[in-house]
């Protein structure tokens, strides 16, 4: 407890400041506890607060904690494919890519080049539907209370139902497998992918028209919750808020995994790394999608439909050693470190989450703000609480 | 091929940003007059309507289109024409599926040798997660998965059918599911008559309803 | 990263390090180091040879050797952007699709860059094994920040504990839970 004298700022236009001598302040600890509408998933934060400003934040995770490493050990590498898709329930298509390029090296199999297109369209179709929705959360979270989320979930409709037309899921779709994809493109995929890519450009101006240059928007978000880029890169960070953070490192275009080598697109990169930054560069990134997207659809049409898998033997079994596959999730840098020790189960089974590496610099990010921009920064940073706690 | 994203720094009229985000929604409440439905109808153009019209179904009076390839709950499935069930009680539904739910007895005869019959068959519906991996690996087309989408019951048994309860005749999985079907007629239908060959008489036939 | 690249990194290294530091080079490339060399080899890594992003800290429990394996996976992140980016005006208005001499231009300037560039983009896998019984291992925290939340993990699934490490507690199981998961021959209690 501190006893001190308290000056309040001086009004313009009112010069008479107003001095009020023993005021004894205290720094409390209040819990955003983890059923809370905000938090993205059950996720709990203690904060210290001097008044409104916050002093510390400690980030508490668990709360969905499922043990799927130690679940996967005891599963053949087949049967993780689902739990996958659980881990980062938005992105499930991204997250079994992942799995199964890790899975890929470890064997050493090739996937033809059908099922790379197809794998190309299903990740970028779920980079645009992750951004859009995750822009209309973080309207959400700042009181634009369902208009933005439900523009961004009636455009998602339409990617839900290619997905269900493809793999038979809308949100668990469990589509790839090792050495490509488990079943061809129905007829009337293609229809609808030209009618998505001729709504979504459009869709996209209209979001952008709406909440862009919106004057509460702006003055929320900029210079809140800034994140310098040598702190990120310290701090591990990836994805959309590394690159708002005005590093241009995207893992699509340094590893060029998949078709990515082939394919023309820009990154779209901010300059101060605040939340606004993060937003518009969101929506940037999204186009650019769109873009890779215009451009693997021919690709696709001139490969002989029917060959979506390659050579890969019956009982999975790769020999014994590890391999480290990553690739750029519309979160970050998603990898997954499978260790074999020559049996059909993994020896370890590891998961590179990237809302977890994203978490880290939380509590650096908010010192200093107030408690209504926490909600706003930890809403930017794009974290789904099943990826943390897997 | 980087590009800095724009920050709209400059200044711009107090509100115009407000009444340009409303000028969004009040295009969209009004064109929501013209009541156009913009839905996906199969074979016809799918949402017409592009980004305006009204996209919600009127449930359940109205239902959304379901896929093919749409994987809902296991069943199983026997021939319409000789009643015979296509299930062998091979096991490899069981040793596919990931979380364990299936459990299968093989049948035996009279001097105790087993034969291509499953005498109890039971899935614990509550706990599958839909994933297909049973009816990938069903090498008889014996187990598929059904379209339906209203599963909730009043107590847990309901949710752990027998057999009996899991059959359906295969004309019901080709109407769903034409192309699914498609896919694993031949093989089923010739896999059946050799499964038919080693069951004793009267074994694996399906009662017909009256 | 070719195997030249990974030669001449460990050559660069070993005239560092003291002596025995590097262990083993196994067959996919990883550096096997000695514990207490970890941090010196870390700070050599991150300082001199560029590779500032630390991607994956993963324990690994290997009960028939009776030992504990710590996995770290680093990249170059700054020396990878160089590679990438060539600058471009503010809000420089986007093709909409490629026009064909930008294809071909892109593709070849772009392979030019990464023939040219000074190599080594990453993964540096390092390994560092401590017996099952004394699982003490030296926390790269104060050298990349990203290791503060993915050690706590490897300390609350396997029970290693890294030394420096300023915050160790448990991070996804709550505080008064005994056992580590992850180990091989965790029992769960019945329920």
């Amino acid at each position: 407890m501190t006893t001190e004298t308290v000056e309040l700022e001086r009004i313009p236009g009112k010069d008479v400041p107003v001095e009020v001598e023993d005021l004894e302040t205290e720094e409390i600890t209040v819990n955003i506890g983890p059923q809370h509408p905000s938090t993205h998933g059950v996720f709990r934060m203690m904060l210290r607060l001097q008044g409104e400003t916050v002093v510390n934040l400690e980030p508490v995770l668990g709360y969905l904690h499922r043990c799927q490493e130690k679940l996967a050990e005891g599963h053949t590498y087949l049967q993780s494919i689902p739990y996958t898709d659980r881990l980062d329930y938005v992105c499930s298509m991204t997250n079994n890519h992942a799995y199964v390029l890790a899975a890929e090296k470890l064997a050493g199999i090739e996937v033809p080049r059908r099922a790379e297109c197809i794998r190309v369209i299903m990740d970028e179709l779920t980079r645009v539907m992750n951004h859009t929705l995750l822009v209309g959360f973080l309207l959400n979270d700042m009181g634009a209370w369902l208009t933005p989320v439900q523009y961004a979930l009636r455009e998602r409709e339409k990617i839900l139902d290619l997905f269900e037309m493809a793999s038979g899921s809308r949100m668990m779709c469990n589509y790839m497998r090792f050495g490509g994809v488990a079943h061809d493109l129905p007829e009337e995929f293609l229809p609808l992918l030209h009618k998505v890519l001729a709504d979504y450009p459009v869709f996209l101006d209209e979001y952008e028209r709406l909440l862009t240059t919106n004057e509460v928007l702006m003055s929320r978000c900029k210079y809140v919750g800034i994140l310098p880029p040598d702190e990120a890169i310290a701090y591990g960070v990836t994805g959309p808020v590394l690159r708002a953070s005005g590093v241009a490192y995207d893992i699509r275009k340094v590893d060029r995994y998949s078709l990515y080598g082939e394919l023309d697109f820009d990154v779209p990169v901010g300059t101060v790394g605040d939340v606004y930054d993060r937003y518009v560069q969101r929506v940037y990134e999204a186009r650019q999608s769109l873009r890779i997207l215009e451009q693997v659809t021919p690709m696709l049409q001139e490969t002989p439909p029917g060959e979506i898998m390659g050579e890969v033997p019956r009982r999975f079994k790769p020999d014994a050693g590890d391999a480290y596959g990553r690739i750029e999730s519309p979160k970050g840098e998603l990898g997954f470190y499978l260790i074999s020790d020559g049996s059909d189960k993994p020896y370890r089974w590891r998961v590179r989450a990237p809302s977890f590496v994203n978490l880290t610099p939380l509590g650096e990010m908010c010192r200093g703000h107030k408690v209504a921009d926490i909600i706003i920064i930890f809403g930017s940073l794009d974290v789904t609480m099943a990826e943390v706690d897997r | 091929m980087t590009m800095r994203v724009p920050r709209h720094d400059k200044f711009q009229f107090p509100g115009l940003g407000l009444l340009k985000g409303l000028s969004v929604t009040l295009t969209h409440f009004f064109r929501s007059y013209r009541r156009q439905r913009n839905w996906r109808v199969p074979g016809e153009e799918p949402f017409p309507g592009g980004i305006y019209g009204i996209f919600t179904h009127q449930y359940p009076e109205e239902r959304a289109p379901i896929p093919d390839r749409y994987r809902g709950l296991p069943i199983l499935l026997y021939d319409d024409a000789t009643g015979a069930e296509f299930c062998t009680a091979c096991q490899a539904c069981v040793r596919a599926c990931p979380v364990g739910i299936i459990h299968i007895e093989q049948a035996t005869n009279d001097e105790g040798k087993r034969i291509p019959y499953a005498s109890s068959y039971t899935i614990e519906w509550d706990v599958c997660i839909n994933c297909g991996f049973c009816a990938a690996a069903c090498n008889f087309g014996a187990l598929v998965l059904d379209h339906n989408l209203e599963t909730a019951r009043y107590d847990r048994e309901a949710l752990h059918p027998t057999k009996k309860q899991l059959l359906r005749p295969a004309s019901y999985f080709e109407k769903i599911a034409p192309t699914v079907w498609a896919e694993i007629r031949e093989d089923a239908a010739k896999r059946l008559a050799g499964t038919i060959k080693r069951r004793p008489d009267g074994v694996g036939i399906v009662p017909k309803k009256q | 990263m070719t195997a030249e690249e990974l030669q001449a990194l460990r050559t660069r290294l070993e005239e560092t390090l003291p002596d025995g530091a590097i262990l083993e080079v196994q067959e996919s490339g990883a550096l096997v180091l000695r514990p207490d060399a970890l941090l010196e080899a870390g700070r050599l890594l991150r300082d001199e040879e560029g590779f500032d992003y630390l991607s994956n800290v993963s324990g690994v429990d290997w009960l028939d050797q009776n030992e504990f394996e710590v996995v770290y996976h680093l990249y170059a992140l700054r020396r990878g952007e160089r590679m990438l980016s060539t600058g471009q005006p503010d809000g420089a208005p986007l093709a909409t699709g490629p026009s064909p001499e930008n294809q071909l231009s892109v593709a070849a300037s772009a392979e030019a860059k990464r023939v040219s560039a000074e190599g080594m983009l990453g993964p540096v896998v390092l390994k560092v094994r401590v017996p099952r019984d004394n699982p003490v291992v030296p926390s790269v925290a104060g050298l990349w920040s990203s290791a503060l939340f993915q050690e706590r993990e490897a300390y609350d699934m396997f029970g290693l504990q890294f030394e420096g490490h300023p915050n160790l507690k448990r991070i996804y199981l709550w505080d008064e839970f005994a056992d580590h998961p992850l180990r091989k021959d965790y029992v769960p209690e019945e329920a």
